[in-house]
């Protein structure tokens, strides 16, 4: 049972707050995930609860100047565009976003899939990545994007990592007690011209109001920026969802794909491959393990067809769609 | 602990006493009185306790009630004029045959008033996206759709 | 297509009534509308009387077991807990609508996971609970039935071990073991029919449970005033709830009032008699008034109304030329752990994959057997949409097998005027061919865009039903209706608006109801069987005659002319030809208050006969439905995209034609028609119970709305409807020759849709739902059929 709901107006005073109370203090933003578990009894809420939702700094999109300090998808500097995202952002903002729609579109993909268009409004992207499900749909785009979470410690302390130290497992992070996601940042590509898309897919049974069966986001920079479709790959990465305890990146992809030609189903086949060698999907009530192995291919294939797209300057609004859903 | 929160439903202000816990469908019931606001499922699946919160809409039966503090609510109740003109989406609800068992129907109005709100002129696409999180078991959503998209196309004075 | 049939058109003559409305919505408002757009109607969970306590259930959480031990004393003592029950505080009265085989609380025995086990009542629902909490429970397992086909086996272990000694409900039912109810029919004779085919096409599907998913959860609040209940429920069906009320507790019906406020919607799952009598029981142990209201996770796993897992084998002999000569099909409902309606579902399951063909010899046979699942039985249309996919695949296939199209091979099968029905019964006029061809034409079958195209025709029965109705005209002109008739959302009840005023002359939004209120009106049937307006329609309309004799026959004094020289519209009786010579109703209806006379009728019109020529002397197990009265006829047809690498389907436009009879309120079969079209997609893509594995075998896994997946409007397909209108003989039939019109729409649905996923993939699934990974493992049969 719930003694203690706290509503701190700064990161500050929220992280002094956590840290008093210790593990028996949750932050609660949009809450759309925390009060349902409790509703359906599977998680009581915690004793103490720590709004965030008047905290102003943790809401809202803004541009970084750029920021050399973290390693990136792309290369080295310079770099045009990086953004900041406060980790209370509801995803219909960032859904919207006109940055994240011309330079993460992977994230825009992600967001503009969770849930319903109210999950959207009241869910936020902090205590989305915070819930570690191994069917997130924003992980994997980060992943590609080379996001970083930005964790408050109680002493005020910032530490920034990578999503994939920030998931430790199904519904588990390295967030400590007393530390909060404070924000999301993603640094722009190198301002090279160079021709770049990423796309978010999830397969999934419905239109709306879904949850990833498997999902993949990918991301490709084209090599010759002055041929009329871009060239050959030459830098690619790969991640993916709900086919792992927590999100994953497939290894080697760069490697992999480097100097291939983006139209040749081989690059994506032996992007499949590899991404079906790093997974290992269970079979739950969504689907059978043996269907979600089989369908890692055909999601990551798609991710990449999009990317590419995306890259070639065609518009494919997000959330990008599978095949039956084409217009 | 209870704790004193002053919600603003339908541009009453309403002084209440709430534990943490208690969800804002529930104050909207139990607390206030307001019982148009439905419950349907326990995971924010059917859309049936659908509120606006800011404009915008909410799944009241997953959102804390002293997080809606400050911010304006608008429940069914609310959507009728104050001397009780029924408001274009209720009418077209019921032009349409939007309505039949009804209990999915105040969501369904609320989802779509925030909808127009936003977007004054939404496709069929559009407004199908918007009450995808508003489940109706009666009538195929066909008359939900074509109720909205004829508020949407009238003359914005007529609204 | 369809005249529609505006109520208001009939016997005075047509003039005035605009008989190109067809199609249009705007012609009608219901009356209950206002207050369901504004949220102030209220529903059951919406109540609350003073002191009202909270009830909450312990179920037994497992699929088979015995009851080792049950101590509610500790419960008692928690704080706010005003009274704990179990079946030992109540008498051991058994009930059933098929078989009386159970009790209200588990009596020894759990049989499926959703078994009440105890009732708690509490000053708050988190007191209810930690009350439940406190009591101890100790169920030792035993071994769960949970395939239908095993059950059915020699040696199986008895769900009901001591079966034979729970009471059929109703004579002729035919039991054994496992099976509650075996039911067969019989025409012709089907070896000879074999005999004379050329080609012999055989088939097997399976249909996973499936629930009816009402958006309003079950709620009930009990109050005791003495030794009188008033219950207010969500019921489907407040008069036989009332019943089960008085059987239960073992007191007199009299001393029982249902009443339902607004229902938010039932489709069957709110039909029967559920969780009232453990209300008033609640209420009665704590003298405080007590309301429950269901979560959605016990929506799914407690109520005994869910559609059956279906198993149906079909063996068809057809000849070269198309005609299908024999058909041999066996159907098995799997009831879950009670008979609930099952039994009687089973006849008309063995009805259904008999189809509305002429094939003159036929054998069928179903079988209702129990395990330890949640109990299935009446969901709108219970056993039609499983059985007509079924069929209808089949039907497919046989085609294929003789190289014919589809809708060329129904369209030569297919029954008419005069051919004889499975059990004997000669049909009328009816539009079993038209249906076909309106929905192929409306699809653009033939049209060959390369899109998956499929069909698929059906029939259902109308429910001929007793019932009667109260009618006062008021001294104002508006009118009152009080009947025990349940609107359950379709309209139906808010429609009989339409035939009161079309016989009062007065306007339809001056007639309101008192109605789901088992102390008002007569005994009616209840939101059931598609027959509100069907059987209902029949009384108001007799019991409304009846005023407007009187009316008519005062105002003939009044303009000092003939009664058969006036006419009763727009709330005026006119002499005809010397319209300047008229008096309102309202002033007729006046004048006779003013001496006296009050404007009330009532009626119970006499109940429509089962069809003449029912031999099928052969069936066995035919007591409820020896036939289908008053027949509807239908066809759909599905366009769909199968996106060929994940199996995900895409039902883009639904056509349907749908022979109602006469209609008479075209908004509101429009509307039963899009919504049973967007259950029926459900039913054939993704609704389905998903049972768990290992310790968790025979227990659902998807018991919430996020992996039961219902159709939403991103997904729900774009919909044409046309009507068929083949009225029945007025004395076989609904109000002006019309035929049940709420459960037919969801019926072929999922059969045009399967055959749409056959005809775009070349693969034909033998389950439904048809989930991505089960299209995607047909599309490749070394996946393994099912897919999992």
């Amino acid at each position: 049972m719930t003694r203690l709901y706290l509503e701190p107006r700064s990161v500050q005073a929220a992280v002094a707050a956590l840290a008093e109370h210790g593990s028996e203090a949750v932050p609660v933003s949009g809450g759309t995930d925390l009060v349902v578990l409790a509703r359906k009894q599977q998680a009581p809420l915690p004793s103490v609860l720590v709004a965030l939702h008047r905290i102003d700094d943790l809401n809202g999109i803004e541009d970084q100047p750029d920021d050399d300090g973290y390693a990136t998808a792309y290369g080295g500097p310079p770099k045009v565009g990086s953004l900041r995202i406060g980790a209370a952002t509801p995803h219909a903002a960032i859904e919207h976003d006109a940055g994240i729609i011309e330079r993460f579109t992977a994230l825009a993909d992600g967001s503009a899939l969770v849930g319903s268009p109210a999950t959207r409004h009241v869910g936020t992207i902090g205590g989305n990545l915070a819930n570690a499900s191994p069917a997130n749909d924003t992980g994997s785009a980060l992943l590609v994007l080379g996001g970083k979470v930005e964790v408050t410690d109680a002493d005020g302390g910032i530490t920034s990592m990578g999503l994939e130290t920030f998931f430790q497992g199904p519904g588990r992070t390295a967030l400590k007690p007393g530390d909060l996601v404070t924000a999301i940042s993603l640094n722009g590509p190198p301002d090279d011209g160079r021709r770049r898309g990423s796309a978010y897919i999830r397969l999934d049974y419905r239109r709306s109001m879904e949850i990833a069966v498997v999902g993949a986001a990918a991301m490709v920079t084209l090599a010759d920026d002055s041929s009329a479709d871009g060239g050959a790959i030459e830098h690619a990465a790969l991640a993916l969802t709900a086919v792992a305890p927590t999100c994953i990146e497939i290894p080697g992809i760069a490697e992999a794909l480097r100097g291939r030609d983006p139209d040749d189903p081989a690059a994506w086949d032996e992007a499949g491959r590899r991404a079906a060698e790093a997974a290992a999907p269970i079979g739950d009530v969504r689907a059978p393990a043996g269907y979600r192995a089989a369908m890692i291919p055909v999601i990551v294939r798609r991710a990449f067809q999009a990317a590419v797209r995306r890259a070639r300057a065609e518009h494919i609004p997000a959330p990008a769609t599978l095949g039956a859903d084409r217009p | 602990m209870r704790h004193s929160v002053t919600l603003s439903v339908n541009g009453i202000d309403h002084p209440l006493e709430l534990e943490p816990d208690r969800s804002l469908l529930r104050a909207l019931r139990d607390d206030i009185g307001l019982t148009g606001t439905k419950e349907g499922c326990d995971d924010s699946e059917c859309g049936a306790c659908m509120v606006l919160v800011g404009g915008r809409p909410v799944n009241s039966c997953s959102y804390l009630a002293l997080q809606a503090a400050g911010r304006p609510v608008t429940t069914v109740e609310g959507l009728a004029g104050p001397n009780g003109d029924l408001h274009p989406l209720q009418r077209a609800f019921l032009a349409e045959g939007g309505v039949q068992c009804g209990f999915c129907t105040p969501g369904m109005l609320m989802s779509a008033a925030a909808l127009l709100e936003a977007n004054p002129s939404p496709t069929e696409h559009e407004v199908r996206q918007a009450l995808a999180g508003n489940l109706c078991r009666c009538t195929g959503y066909t008359g939900i759709v074509s109720a909205i998209l004829s508020v949407a196309g009238a003359d914005p004075d007529a609204r | 297509m369809g005249r529609v049939a505006a109520a208001g058109a009939t016997r005075e003559g047509v003039e005035g009534v605009d008989t190109r409305e067809v199609g249009r919505r705007a012609s009608f408002v219901r009356a209950d509308g206002v207050p369901k757009v504004t949220g102030q109607a209220r529903y059951a969970a919406d109540l609350r009387l003073p002191g009202m306590l909270e009830a909450r259930f312990l179920y037994g959480g497992t699929p088979h077991g015995r009851i080792a031990s049950l101590d509610v004393s500790a419960a008692r003592q928690v704080p706010g807990v005003l009274a704990v029950i179990t079946q030992a505080d109540l008498p051991p009265n058994r009930y059933g609508m098929c078989v009386k085989d159970r009790t209200l609380f588990a009596d020894d025995v759990v049989r499926y996971e959703g078994e009440i086990v105890a009732a708690v009542a509490a000053t708050s629902r988190e007191a209810a609970e930690a009350g439940l909490a406190a009591i101890r429970l100790e169920v030792e397992p035993l071994p769960a039935v949970l395939d239908p086909e095993e059950a059915l086996a020699e040696g199986a272990p008895l769900v009901h071990e001591s079966w034979s000694e729970d009471a059929s409900a109703y004579e002729g039912l035919v039991r054994n073991g496992n099976d509650c109810g075996y039911v067969t029919v019989v025409k012709g004779d089907v070896e000879a029919g074999f005999a004379d085919a050329d080609l012999v096409v055989e088939g097997r599907f399976v249909s996973d449970m499936a629930h009816a998913v009402p958006i309003e959860p079950h709620a009930v609040v009990a109050d005791w005033q003495g030794d009188r209940v008033t219950i207010w429920s969500s019921t489907q069906v407040p008069f036989i709830a009332r019943a089960g009320v008085a059987e239960t507790l073992g007191i007199p019906e009299g001393n029982v009032r249902i009443v339902v406020p607004h229902l938010g919607g039932g489709f069957g799952g709110k039909c029967d008699f559920h969780f009232e009598a453990h209300v008033a029981a609640l209420a009665r142990a704590a003298r405080r008034p007590v309301r429950l209201v269901f979560t959605r996770h016990e929506e799914f796993v407690v109520p005994d109304k869910v559609r059956h897992p279906m198993v149906m084998t079909f063996r068809t002999g057809v000849r070269r030329d198309g005609v299908m000569t024999a058909s041999r099909a066996r159907v098995i409902l799997d009831t879950g752990a009670y008979a609930s309606d099952s039994s009687m579902l089973t006849e008309v399951a063995t009805m259904m994959v008999a189809g509305p063909y002429r094939t003159p010899n036929l054998l069928v046979e179903g079988h209702t057997v129990y395990s330890n699942k949640t109990p299935c039985g009446s969901v709108r249309a219970p056993t039609g949409p499983e059985g007509c996919w079924g069929l209808e695949s089949h039907i497919d296939e046989v085609a294929a097998a003789v190289g014919m199209d589809p809708v060329e091979f129904r369209l030569l099968n297919l029954a008419d005027e005069g051919d004889t029905g499975p059990t004997g019964q000669v049909y009328r006029a009816i539009g079993a061919k038209e249906c076909l061809r309106q929905a192929a034409d409306l699809i653009g079958y033939g049209d060959g865009d390369g899109e998956g195209v499929g069909v698929a025709v059906g029939w259902w029965f109308s429910m001929p039903s007793a019932t009667g109705a109260h009618v006062k005209l008021n001294p104002d002109g508006s009118a009152v209706v009080v009947t025990g008739a349940q609107e359950n959302g379709s309209g139906a009840v808010m429609a009989l608006a339409l035939l009161v005023g079309e016989e009062l002359g007065i306007d339809p939004a001056g007639v309101s109801f008192v109605h789901q209120d088992t102390d008002a009106g007569p005994w009616d049937g209840g939101s059931a069987g598609s027959q509100t307006t069907f059987n209902v329609g029949r009384a108001v309309t007799a019991a409304a005659s009846g005023i407007r004799a009187r009316v008519l026959a005062r105002a003939a004094e009044m303009l000092e002319a003939s009664v058969d020289d006036l006419e009763l519209v727009e709330g005026e009786v006119r002499v005809k030809g010397a319209p300047e010579r008229r008096v309102t109703v309202a002033a007729v209806a006046q004048a006779a208050f003013d001496e006296g006379e009050q404007l009330i009728a009532s009626d119970s019109p006499p109940v429509p006969p089962m069809p003449d020529n029912v031999g099928g002397s052969a069936c066995v197990g035919r007591a409820v439905f020896p036939a289908f009265a008053a027949p509807a006829f239908f066809a759909q047809a599905a366009r769909v995209r199968v996106d060929g690498q994940t199996g995900v389907v895409r039902v883009t436009d639904v056509a349907a034609a749908h022979d109602f009879g006469r209609v008479l309120n075209p908004v509101g079969a429009r509307g039963q028609v899009e919504g049973g079209i967007a259950m029926g997609v459900g039913l054939a893509l993704s609704e389905g119970t998903v049972f768990g594995e290992g310790d968790r075998a025979g227990r659902q896994s998807n018991a919430d709305l996020l992996d039961y997946k219902l159709v939403t409007a991103a997904d729900a397909p774009t919909i044409s409807v046309s009507f068929v209108e083949r009225p029945v003989a007025e004395d076989e039939g609904g109000p002006r020759g019309s035929k049940g019109v709420g459960e037919p729409p969801c019926v072929p649905t999922a059969g045009a849709v399967a055959n749409a996923v056959a005809a775009a993939t070349g693969v034909r699934l033998r389950r439904i739902p048809m989930t991505p990974s089960r299209v995607w493992a047909a599309m490749d049969g070394s996946r393994g059929e099912a897919g999992g």
